[in-house]
């Protein structure tokens, strides 16, 4: 083990390394911080330069984009009033206040300590329950595995919110595209009505692209007269001890609530930093400065946000099986250079895992100190217009699809997805579990095939082995849950 | 200009009829002894669609459709004009190639947003299509599409 984690950490601190990491950071500090950027988009815009890279540097430099956008969600939130991140929403309640206020630059730097330090403290959990959980994990028969696809997909119902049928479409809709073009088993071709490049069937990243990327740029087009604009100067960047002291409960609180709930899959960072916002009201004695601008209130939302971070990695690393929104981005994000995250990478490339471990702990102080200088420029960051920056996007867009196989017919497919993602999110058809469908489709598609082989054609295999069992159990658990919760919040 | 429809209804007909075209597809797949056949886990998905596509068909039918304009013509002509301009870049592009053309692209995308400033936006599109092309296409050696209309 302590082989493993030093040979990870000669990896990580190679000099390519640090400023692949260096540059993640920094290019997701500014793609967190623009309104209509999210994480998401960022780890797909950043795809077509990882390409070319090792699987260990372009992996370290995607973990540098994902954490450095989860922290500079909170600066649009303080500056513009405009979450950057969906899951920065809650920094708003707190944030924006000080930022009337003209402490901006306050409640940034508190933002950063905090989510630097949720950052770390997930990274721990990372480390001790990933390698657990993919030692357990590789018990599993083919009939498990499915099951573990299908409760990868229950993810779905947490993300759907109050529109639980329409993800659910949207994820069936996923799991049918993946069945395009030649299937694995026995290699015929499916619903490709003799159009050669349909054989091919749809990749992962044009699919990815469209959907995210593409589908966001249409939709800032519609109200493309909306610009942001800062109200007030920045002023005031730096904490003063009193304020510092403050500020360190309210960390904790964050991140036990963040790695918590990091770690369920399907829950994500929104969930976990409005909960932990109210669990630090609740037992504060300044309850009345909750919502007037109090740091403890950007600090618990900003350490929880960044605290599911480490945490939802657990279930994507170890099991494949994505935490959150993000973490399914990043799972397809893996696939496609060539990392398959489950139980197996742990024993066939511990130096991929390790070098990673290593890296997330480095980003943390690398996103401290670029973070740091982001306080002060985070104004001018946000003066890039929409206007000049949306057709930038496009063309990365273009590129990233057309790159994965040098196929122009890829960057239609991403024009197309585009398209359907537009009229997704117009209908209020969430986006991700399309993206789930793609990811797991082929997972449960092939181990149901394994399974049914190996049993013979007995269907009932899928209740007879225990931890099939508790999956599927939980898979309904989790879409029961997810519709109780619907209906309280309707009434 | 404004459409008074009930969408999720509307949406629900056609899951319906994918699911339908789906199941219908897959009656003529090859059946297999052991183990799925290749129509069998589409089949499978194709319930699925059905039946959540009813579901959405009730629940619209439930709700009193939403009064709030989905589309105004405006922005909808410029979103469909956006990816008409993509296809055609992509039908384009393997004759013009990736140098000669993105500007245009990017040039175009620029005032559908509503950049007004032409010399700007003009060296400004050239300028990042240089720099796109020297890190793909030098550094990177992705062979973007090249200029090969004669």
């Amino acid at each position: 083990m302590i082989n493993y984690w030093l040979e990870g950490l000669k990896i990580a601190i190679q000099p390519n390394n640090l400023i692949l990491m260096l540059i993640g950071t920094i290019g997701g500090i500014i793609v967190g911080a623009l309104p209509g950027v999210t994480s998401s988009m960022g780890i797909i815009l950043l795809l077509p330069f990882t390409y070319y890279l090792d699987p260990k540097s372009a992996l370290l430099m995607l973990a540098g984009m994902y954490a450095g956008s989860m922290f500079s969600g909170s600066i649009s939130a303080i500056l513009l009033g405009v979450p950057g991140t969906p899951s920065a929403a809650a920094t708003l309640i707190d944030g924006y206040p000080l930022g009337r206020q003209g402490k901006g630059g306050k409640a940034i730097q508190t933002a950063l300590y905090a989510s630097t330090a949720g950052g770390i403290l997930s990274g721990m959990v990372l480390v001790f329950l990933a390698p657990e959980l993919a030692r357990f994990a590789l018990k599993f028969s083919p009939v498990d595995y499915f099951a573990l696809s299908i409760f990868g997909l229950t993810i779905i119902a947490s993300v759907s919110g109050r529109y639980l049928i329409k993800g659910i479409i949207a994820g069936i809709f996923g799991l049918f595209i993946s069945t395009v073009g030649v299937e694995n088993i026995r290699g015929s071709t499916r619903f490709t009505f003799g159009i050669p490049a349909l054989t091919a069937g749809f990749e992962l990243l044009p699919v990815l692209i469209g959907v995210f990327a593409i589908a966001e740029i249409l939709l800032e087009l519609e109200q493309r007269e909306k610009e942001y604009k800062i109200q007030h100067t920045l002023t005031s960047s730096f904490l003063s001890g009193e304020e510092f002291k403050s500020i360190l409960i309210p960390i904790i609180v964050g991140a036990v609530i963040g790695v918590f709930i990091g770690v369920i899959p399907g829950t994500g960072g929104t969930i976990a930093t409005y909960l932990a916002y109210n669990e630090l009201r609740r037992w504060s004695k300044n309850k009345e400065k909750f919502g007037k601008g109090a740091l403890e209130g950007v600090a618990v939302v900003e350490c929880a946000n960044n605290a599911v971070t480490g945490g939802a990695l657990v279930p994507t690393l170890a099991l494949g099986v994505p935490g959150d929104v993000v973490t399914a981005v990043m799972l397809g994000a893996m696939v496609l250079i060539g990392v398959r995250p489950g139980p197996l990478l742990f024993q066939a490339r511990p130096d991929l895992i390790y070098s990673f471990f290593a890296g997330w702990f480095i980003i943390q102080f690398i996103m401290l100190g670029t973070g740091f200088i982001s306080s002060i420029t985070a104004p001018y960051i946000l003066k890039i217009p929409k206007k000049i920056l949306m057709p930038i996007i496009l063309v990365f867009a273009i590129i990233g699809s057309f790159a994965i196989r040098n196929s122009l017919y890829d960057v239609s497919v991403a024009m197309i997805f585009g398209l359907i993602g537009y009229f997704m999110r117009k209908h209020n058809f969430p986006q991700a579990p399309l993206v789930l469908g793609v990811i797991l489709g082929p997972m449960a598609e092939t181990n149901l095939n394994r399974a049914l082989i190996l049993s013979g054609n007995d269907w009932s295999i899928l209740i007879r082995s225990p931890i099939s069992l508790i999956l599927l159990i939980l898979s309904a658990l989790s879409i029961i849950f997810a519709v109780i919760s619907f209906r309280r919040e309707s009434r | 200009m404004k459409f008074k429809i009930n969408w999720d209804v509307g949406i629900g007909i056609g899951v319906v009829v994918l699911g339908i075209f789906i199941l219908i597809l897959t009656l003529g797949m090859p059946k297999s002894p052991l183990g799925l056949g290749p129509g069998d886990y589409p089949r499978i998905i194709s319930y699925g669609l059905i039946i959540t596509g009813i579901i959405l068909i009730i629940q619209g039918l439930k709700e009193e459709p939403s009064k709030q304009k989905i589309y105004s013509w405006n922005s909808l002509k410029r979103v469909i004009f956006l990816v008409l301009l993509g296809l055609f870049y992509v039908y384009l592009v393997h004759y013009i190639g990736f140098l000669y053309l993105t500007p245009f692209l990017m040039l175009s995308v620029m005032y559908l947003f509503g950049y007004k400033k032409l010399l700007w936006g003009i060296i400004i599109s050239i300028l990042f299509t240089l720099l796109v092309n020297f890190i793909f296409y030098n550094i990177f050696k992705v062979p973007l599409p090249v200029f090969s209309l004669f």
